[in-house]
């Protein structure tokens, strides 16, 4: 299965907003999860399962500690699942 | 050192109550309170979609409903105190919580998807949710206590057990103010299999159609210094006086049914006292509220005896504090508490036999409060008027 870049930056977006009772028009790809919005790590495993939902994908084994914005987490789905080509 | 303790704030989360006028209030109205809550247990439950708003939905979703009518209570104690925690040393302030059952809400519905979808499933916040010190921690996290705090668990003693020990620190100096209480949720399949059990292994083997009933809820109080209280102007409810437990050989799943229990815990505290009022353990389990009332029979013959907590089943880890509240509320208004006669709901266990008209209008100088605990466990607290 393919999924897109976007596609991914939107499940990643809505799974924080989610979990944190939050506008998902506040959270960007940049915003610090932990000194922005206070992400402790309980809920950082909470995004992490309703991300693995959302994508039918497994995240096991990832490094917590590197996680510290919405790109990162990006980064690392990326590459565990096939991410279309963009259209030229 | 030894201080005065008093009393300056209560809150309260119950069925159909979520103010001390409506506690009042709702004592005095007659039944039924009580529904079946399963084919063989009766008793009230909250309703979750009165209290829905009450807290963030970040914070609330990670809770188990004990620790969100803890942290309720616990504001509404707070506010009704009037007490600014930003103007006192937060050092010297702690939680005390009484609990017996934990987080099983949370835990249950946890357990169904960890058996029916898998272990991914499960919300990482059921580490957190589901035991007995969560309603301490989250009160201290959220309003930055950083006094000594502790849980117990005793049964239905255990918050007359957490007020007893926060009163017990203010008195020796070691805190100044302290928010203590009690939480419990009983309304899970669970909870309600096991007392089915407790109330079998009590001689009810059919607890529905015993006076054997179940609430839940939390009750909390902020007991101060009476000098802290004095300098700050706050009005005091009533003074805590004296607390004793002692403890009976007897199975785990058993309460003690020697009265000579519950008469020296009573002895111990009233001294050559006399209360004026009782609110006894009351479990709605014959044979041990036929040892009470023995014990009642020897040590208070003749003082009305009041049963509140029919009106809405025994909240078990909160009912101490509720029954701490239910005096404080006689001795501040001096009145007694308007329950309705047994027979109605059975909220009045003898105050119609031993109770007279000349007793209601007697001032209130003291109110005794009694607690049992499975295993042989029982404490006797005594409160007093504070002018």
């Amino acid at each position: 299965m393919t999924t897109s870049q976007e596609r991914i930056e939107t499940v990643v977006i809505d799974a924080i907003a989610t979990s944190l009772s939050a506008d998902p028009a506040t959270i960007n790809a940049d915003t610090q999860l932990e000194d922005d919005l206070g992400v402790d790590s309980t809920e950082l495993i909470g995004i992490i399962v309703e991300i693995e939902k959302a994508l039918s994908i497994s995240l096991k084994g990832l490094d917590y500690a590197k996680l510290k914005t919405p790109a990162d987490l990006v980064a690392v789905i990326t590459k565990v699942v096939r991410v279309e080509e963009p259209v030229a | 050192m030894t201080r005065d303790v008093v009393i300056t704030g209560m809150g309260v989360v119950l069925p159909k109550t979520r103010s001390l006028d409506a506690l009042w209030h709702h004592v005095g109205t007659p039944g039924p309170h009580v529904e079946r809550l399963s084919s063989r247990i009766a008793g009230s439950r909250i309703d979750e979609s009165a209290i829905a708003e009450a807290l963030p939905p970040r914070l609330s979703r990670k809770l188990d409903a004990f620790t969100r009518y803890a942290l309720i209570a616990t504001q509404s104690a707070i506010e009704d105190a009037a007490l600014a925690l930003d103007g006192i040393d937060r050092e010297r302030c702690g939680a005390f919580v009484g609990n017996c059952f934990g987080g099983w809400r949370f835990t249950e519905r946890e357990l169904r998807h960890l058996h029916g979808i898998g272990p991914r499933a499960v919300s990482p916040f059921q580490a957190t949710s589901w035991f007995p010190a969560a309603p301490q921690g989250q009160i201290t996290i959220v309003h930055g206590l950083k006094g000594f705090s502790k849980t117990y668990m005793a049964d239905r003693m255990s918050s007359l057990v957490s007020v007893a020990s926060a009163a017990s620190l203010i008195r020796r100096g070691q805190l100044d103010v302290a928010i203590a209480g009690g939480a419990e949720s009983t309304n899970t399949d669970f909870v309600r299999a096991a007392l089915e059990r407790i109330a079998a292994a009590n001689g009810e083997p059919d607890p529905a159609e015993s006076g054997f009933q179940v609430s839940e809820g939390a009750v909390f109080l902020v007991l101060e210094d009476a000098g802290h209280a004095r300098a700050r102007g706050a009005r005091v409810y009533a003074g805590l006086r004296s607390f004793a437990m002692r403890n009976a050989p007897s199975r785990p799943d058993q309460y003690a049914v020697d009265p000579r229990v519950l008469e020296g815990t009573m002895r111990r505290v009233l001294g050559n006292l006399k209360a004026d009022i009782v609110l006894p353990d009351a479990s709605g389990l014959a044979r041990v509220d036929a040892c009470e009332q023995a014990a009642l029979d020897t040590v208070c013959p003749g003082v009305p005896a009041l049963r509140p907590k029919g009106a809405y089943g025994h909240a078990f880890g909160a009912e101490g504090a509720l029954d701490v509240v239910f005096a404080s509320l006689m001795l501040h208004r001096q009145q007694r508490l308007p329950t309705v006669p047994s027979g109605d709901d059975g909220a009045d266990l003898s105050s119609a036999r031993s109770g007279t008209a000349r007793d209601a209008r007697q001032a209130i100088e003291r109110i005794l409060i009694n607690a049992c605990a499975m295993g042989g466990g029982a404490g006797s607290l005594l409160l007093t008027k504070e002018s």
